[in-house]
């Protein structure tokens, strides 16, 4: 191997470059490096034939994806109307993709009534519930706005003797409970999914969970609660599923995904007393559960943990107060009941004023101002909105380039 | 002509290297080591008087990667955090080269396996892709448009907004 180096090499003249005189193998590893925006891949895609081929790879992509682990937040969607949700970026130009590009043409796909009501996403895949008066859940679609994929959903049988109840819906990836070395991320997109609804008829509370791998539904889980209504974020912390339920008290419902079994979470009375809003979040990267209490524009931020006793309870972690860190306008004020979402892989808090919506980093309390919100007040069939679903997804070429 | 520093490693030793156009270049063997080619030599007693040739890479990027070896080696354990970040700063400084030089280190880095330098310039040549057009990246690093123009077209289509030339935001409100 080392002897023929030895050799005093020929006189090199020093080739004119009209290419790049790299191999595979390095510019292999450029391209891996370059940052997950949504532009980055697509533009090198069209430098040369060489460049795409390489892009082109699955293996590329999927090495690309863990290169760069978590997915970046390329916008939220919202759902106005009632009928297609409408996706904003939350990045600057060049990375902004437009709203068009992730669009859902609900016609196209279902000729139901009735509002589809917009569920959020998780880990790529987004959730939609048809619901109508008198008739309950009737549809869930399933959708992946990158590759356009639309899975439609009959809600489970037992519904039927429940037409009145609204349900709360979530999708999430099947490989939470199945295995342990799977990290959620962009390749769950690809792998089997969950949809859990849950609801309540004011004395009991039922979770239904649909198996994409069996597809079907399973035997519903219940448990005696004492609530009017379930909330619509909803966090997952490992194996688990939070939602809030609301009523005379004010609790966090768990659902675990591996025993199926629905248990209270008890947020006790002096920490929500005078609340102006409540939101599940999830604190330590995710590990743990955390509750937002909103007094004014002041965010209060409490985790659950075990205490030195053994005994779980809640504990103070930090409050920010909004209206000190985002720089409002004179006659501006925070909306203490729009926090209107969290992003939890990214830990970013979304969050309006009277006429703005912002995103907060809650690891460094960076913000960014995101719209006016006005902006979707446009239509006449326009509803005030109260949520945003961020979304998280690497915007590959890769549907585009993987057909060649 | 790179020089020898003296904090460089445990061994005092020097190992001389000739670069593709006939150069001689000293390095301490702490610095050498860095390279997994010249480390093997070393192992293999290929280390003599008259130097490891190193068939493809020239006198200029191989005084680059002497230096960085040198500096490296002199800093491989123990880092304090001020020494750390110096490193760091000496890295960013070093790869502030023309496309040339970078296609050079990358190239030489690759052959002669050092390991640090790959990764330095691969990212440093990622850093100079991101946010540029496709034609940008073409007058950057020197590559030709094969393309056919119907394909080019059907590639822009695809996703035409990604194409677009950067403006300034919009005022938002």
């Amino acid at each position: 191997m080392v002897i023929s180096r030895r050799h005093p090499p020929p006189p090199q003249q020093k080739p004119e470059r009209d290419d790049m005189p790299l191999g595979d193998d390095v510019l292999h590893e450029i391209l891996l490096r370059v940052p997950p925006l949504p532009t980055t891949l697509i533009r090198a895609a069209a430098v040369c034939r060489r460049w795409r081929h390489i892009v082109a790879e699955p293996g590329f992509l999927r090495r690309y994806r863990a290169h760069h682990g978590k997915p970046p937040l390329l916008g939220f969607f919202v759902n106005p109307s009632g009928r297609e949700p409408l996706f904003r970026s939350v990045l600057d130009a060049p990375g902004r993709v437009p709203p068009e590009r992730f669009s859902l043409h609900l016609e196209d796909h279902t000729e139901l009534g009735g509002n589809w009501y917009y569920h959020g996403c998780r880990h790529g895949r987004l959730i939609l519930v048809n619901w109508k008066t008198g008739l309950g859940c009737r549809q869930i679609l399933i959708w992946d706005p990158i590759t356009r994929d639309l899975r439609c959903l009959s809600p489970p049988p037992q519904l039927d003797a429940l037409k009145g109840l609204f349900f709360q819906a979530t999708v999430v990836c099947a490989a939470a409970d199945m295995d342990e070395g799977h990290v959620h991320g962009d390749d769950c997109r690809s792998g089997p999914f969950k949809v859990v609804l849950v609801g309540t008829d004011r004395s009991l509370a039922l979770a239904f969970v649909y198996s994409s791998e069996t597809g079907e539904w399973g035997d519903a889980a219940e448990i005696p609660v004492d609530c009017i209504s379930v909330g619509s974020r909803c966090v997952q912390v490992g194996n688990c599923l939070y939602w809030m339920i609301f009523g005379y008290d004010n609790n966090i419902l768990e659902f675990n995904l591996g025993s199926q079994r629905l248990s209270v979470v008890e947020v006790p009375m002096d920490i929500q007393q005078e609340h102006d809003g409540l939101y599940p979040i999830t604190l330590q990267e995710g590990t743990e559960l955390g509750l937002i209490v909103m007094s004014g524009s002041c965010v209060q931020i409490w985790q659950w943990m075990i205490g030195y006793d053994g005994v779980p309870g809640w504990l103070p972690i930090e409050a920010i107060y909004l209206d000190q860190l985002l720089s409002l306008r004179p006659g501006e004020c925070v909306n203490p009941i729009k926090v209107m979402a969290f992003a939890q892989d990214e830990n970013v808090l979304f969050v309006a004023s009277s006429s703005r919506i912002f995103m907060v980093y809650l690891d460094s309390l960076v913000f960014k101002q995101l719209c006016s919100v006005d902006e979707f007040a446009a239509s006449p069939e326009s509803c005030p909105i109260y949520a945003v679903y961020p979304f998280a997804c690497f915007y590959d070429a890769a549907s585009s380039l993987s057909s060649e | 002509m790179a020089a020898a520093t003296d904090d460089a490693g445990d061994s005092n030793e020097m190992i001389r290297v000739v670069s593709s156009d006939g150069e001689h270049f000293e390095m301490p063997e702490a610095a050498a080591n860095l390279s997994l080619v010249l480390r093997h030599m070393i192992e293999d007693d290929c280390a003599d008087a008259a130097g490891i040739p190193l068939a493809v890479v020239a006198a200029k990027p191989l005084a680059k990667i002497v230096d960085y070896c040198t500096k490296h080696a002199a800093k491989s354990s123990g880092l304090t955090i001020e020494e750390a970040e110096e490193l760091k700063r000496f890295d960013a400084e070093f790869i502030e080269v023309d496309t040339d030089m970078l296609y050079d280190l990358l190239v030489a880095a690759d052959f002669m396996g050092v390991e640090g330098l790959s990764k330095l310039a691969v990212q440093r040549t990622a850093d100079l892709i991101k946010g540029k057009t496709p034609e940008q990246n073409r007058e950057t690093f020197g590559i030709v448009n094969d393309f056919t123009p119907e394909e080019e077209e059907e590639i822009c289509k695809e996703n035409e907004w990604a194409f677009q030339i950067t403006k300034p935001p919009s005022r938002l409100c």
